[in-house]
Order: structure tokens, then C-alpha cells, then sequence
């Protein structure tokens, strides 16, 4: 009997893999330890789909052993998953110090000349974020599911934009030719529009929400085409019009956020596709509080009532 | 060829984008890059995320996109799709930007 070591990191091409000596592979087996296997259920600890490092996978080959391990049984932290079942581990450590001691045989991945370097980094992180990140996962994706399939009966902000992300990724043009600006304000201009650019008034300071007497800030822009800043707004829907919130990358960019009719947030940057995630794939409930990278400055909810402004 | 080469640095979400033109001499050695590049099967997608999302170039009637080691050339709603190892072919052109995007570039860590 011999074992095959696959170090699960990638998410498109092949991982890289190492067949064990006879010898080795009886080394290893006296490693790995595991529980009683259960049937996989929805109450039972989710796989970590992350992207990146996210455990090792064990293959057996060749006459089987008297040990119970499945064909191909996937370690991970504190479980290992077979066929549809799961059962209790700690081996991983194991497993990942003795990849390490037999690095070298693994082949590079090619074009990827710093594979074995930024293994150990990506172990690292996937050690800290894979609890994290299977603590969020059990707390919202079952609600994230519902309210996506839901149908809205009763809808907290019945004046806003549909949900409507199709109508703004699918035509390439109407992507790439509208930002944050024209998603937020759910108006279509193909031009990339300016805050203040249509009024006349186009914003020439974005090094902070308020700026200096004289100059005029992405807000004082949007307030001339026509969008009502909302300064004690907490987040709530406006009537008549919807909500729109605006952030700054100080002395960089300013971004738009747009609140729709089921009280979920969603935006555009630039000319990527709509999305209702945040930059830690997160679903939006406040863009006070979404990690929004660079655009540290929350400025204001604004509101927006159609027909009543014009951007270009 | 076309005469214009337009590269647009994809990084704002808001205001627009830097923009520049290269040389003649440039885009042949790009179109050489390109030309050399082995197919991929995969096309560019542009994240959805805030800062640097790619680079765009304008050539007459080409389009190509560039991001995280991929080349996606539209020529009349076709693609074609190559790879760009080691983002060598984004780099040759992130580097043509002049001095002051340059600069803005590197404080994204783009460069």
C-alpha cells in the first residue's frame, strides 16, 4: 500500500502532489488519527471553500490496509472529510510537518517560483482565517440563502432601485461606461459620471468629506446635481427616492453606495460588475461598518429621488 | 494598426481613470508580447473589488484586457485569451505610464 500527498492550495490548476515511498507511507498512517465518521449534514462543520492553502489530502493506492482511511480522505483543520462523511482530527499539524520535511520532492508548481517559500505563509493564514471564516459561514449563509430565493412581500424600501445587478454586468458597455456614480443613482449615462459635472459644480478636492472654504468636495458635487445630503440619516429609507451612501479614499477616489428594495446594500466600482459583497466578501448591512479597503472616510447618506437631479 | 494605443489603469471607482498613450514602438513590442504568449482557456475577469482592477487598452477597433496573468483581446465581440506569466506583459505597460501616474501606481503597490 502506498499514500499520495496533495497539498490542496489551488483553485484552477493542478495541485502539487508527492507519491510516498512504501516505507514512508507506513510512517505516515502511524500519524493520522481520527474519530468515528458521521454523514455529512447541514448542522455539520462546512468544508472550508476558501481560496488558498485549505489542508492536505491522503490517497491510498495499492493493496489495502488494515487501517480504516478512506480512498482519498481530505484533512483540514480539526476534521477530515471522506466521501460524503466526516469525522474528527487533529493530524493536520502532522500531516503539515511532514510535508515540510519532504518539500523538496514535491515538484514547483510551474511559474510559481516562490511556491515553497509562501507555503508556510499561506498555512499561517489559513491557521487564523479558516475559524473565522467557518464561524460566519455557519452564522449567515443559511439566512444569506433564504433571503436570496425569498420572495419580498414586504418591501422595507419600496421607492428604491429592483435588485437589478443583471442589468448592469451583462452589457459589457453598460459596465465598463458607468460607476459607482451612476449605479448608486441608478442612473444610466454611459459617460462615467462626476459629482457636480452636470450642475456645473464637478468636486476638485478629495482629499476628505469637508474640504477647505473654496474648493468643493465629491458631496457638494452631488448635492448640486441634485441629491439631498441625509447628515442624521441612520441608515434608514428615505421617502420619496432611495439611499445612498458616499465614502472617501482620501486625496484618491470617492465611492458610492446604493440601498434597494429589500434593505440590502450593493455597489459598482468603476467599471467592474455590480456587487452586493464587500472587500471581505462580506454581504452589506451598514457601509459605515463594510470593509471598504482604501475608502476610509464615510461622509454622508444622501438621498435620491428620480427626476429630481441630473449627473453626467 | 491603429496609430492610438490608450491604456487606462483601472484603480478608481468613482472619478475616472488614468489614461495614457503609448508609441508606435511600444505597441509593436507589446503586439510582440502578445503574439508570443500561449493561449489560455480562461478570459480576464474584472474584479469586483476597490482598487487596482487591471489594465484596459484602446486600439482602434481592439480592446484588450489585462489581469492577474491573463490577456483578453475583443475584436468585434470575439475573445481571444492569452496568459501573461509572471504579469510580464502588464508590467512592460504599467511601466510606459508617465511619471505621475507612475508614482500613483507605486503608492497602490501596483508597480
Amino acid at each position: 500500500m502506498q499514500l499520495r500527498l496533495t497539498i490542496d492550495i489551488f483553485s484552477g490548476r493542478p495541485n502539487p502532489s508527492l507519491v510516498l515511498s512504501v516505507a514512508d507511507s507506513k510512517s505516515l498512517l502511524k500519524r493520522i488519527s481520527f474519530g468515528r465518521f458521521k454523514k455529512q449534514t447541514e448542522e455539520s462543520e462546512p468544508f472550508p471553500s476558501m481560496l488558498g492553502y485549505r489542508g492536505i489530502i491522503v490517497e491510498q493506492f495499492g493493496k489495502k490496509t488494515k487501517t480504516n482511511i478512506f480512498p482519498r480522505a481530505h484533512f483540514t483543520i480539526d476534521y477530515v472529510y471522506a466521501d460524503n462523511l466526516l469525522a474528527p482530527s487533529k493530524s493536520l499539524p502532522d500531516l503539515e510537518s511532514f510535508v515540510f520535511d519532504r518539500l523538496n520532492f514535491f515538484e514547483e508548481p510551474k511559474g510559481f517560483r516562490s511556491f515553497k517559500r509562501d507555503l508556510k505563509r499561506k498555512i499561517d493564514y489559513f491557521w487564523e482565517k479558516c475559524p473565522r471564516w467557518r464561524d460566519k459561514h455557519r452564522k449567515i449563509y443559511p439566512e444569506l440563502l433564504i433571503d436570496f430565493y425569498k420572495k419580498i412581500r414586504f418591501k422595507s424600501c419600496f421607492c428604491a432601485p429592483l435588485p437589478d445587478l443583471s442589468a448592469w454586468n451583462s452589457n459589457q458597455n453598460i459596465q465598463w461606461d458607468n460607476n459607482c456614480y451612476n449605479y448608486g443613482t441608478n442612473y444610466r449615462t454611459d459617460t462615467y459620471a462626476q459629482p457636480g459635472d452636470a450642475s456645473g459644480s464637478m468636486y476638485n478636492d478629495l482629499s476628505a468629506c469637508s474640504v477647505p472654504s473654496g474648493n468643493i468636495s465629491a458631496r457638494m458635487g452631488a448635492v448640486s446635481d441634485g441629491l439631498i445630503a441625509l447628515s442624521s440619516n441612520n441608515n434608514t429609507c428615505p421617502y420619496p427616492g432611495h439611499l445612498v451612501a458616499l465614502v472617501v479614499a482620501p486625496d484618491s477616489d470617492y465611492h458610492w453606495y446604493r440601498k434597494g428594495r429589500n434593505g440590502k446594500w450593493s455597489h459598482k466600482m468603476g467599471w467592474s460588475p455590480a456587487t452586493l459583497l464587500d472587500d471581505s466578501g462580506d454581504p452589506i448591512n451598514d457601509p459605515r461598518t463594510a470593509d471598504r479597503g482604501d475608502y476610509t472616510d464615510f461622509c454622508t447618506f444622501m438621498q435620491v429621488i428620480h427626476g429630481h437631479f441630473k449627473i453626467k | 494598426m491603429t496609430n492610438h494605443w490608450i491604456i487606462i489603469a483601472s484603480i478608481y471607482s468613482g472619478r475616472p481613470d488614468p489614461r495614457w498613450e503609448i508609441t508606435e514602438r511600444q505597441a509593436e513590442h507589446f503586439m510582440i508580447l502578445w503574439h508570443k504568449a500561449p493561449p489560455s482557456a480562461m478570459d480576464v475577469i474584472i474584479p469586483s473589488r476597490s482598487g487596482y482592477k487591471g489594465i484596459r487598452i484602446l486600439a482602434g477597433e481592439q480592446q484588450f484586457l489585462i489581469y492577474e496573468e491573463l490577456i483578453t483581446c475583443i475584436e468585434k465581440k470575439m475573445r481571444t485569451s492569452k496568459k501573461d506569466h509572471q504579469r510580464t506583459i502588464e508590467k512592460f505597460l504599467l511601466n510606459t505610464a508617465p511619471e505621475q501616474i507612475h508614482q500613483v501606481l507605486k503608492q497602490l503597490n501596483v508597480l
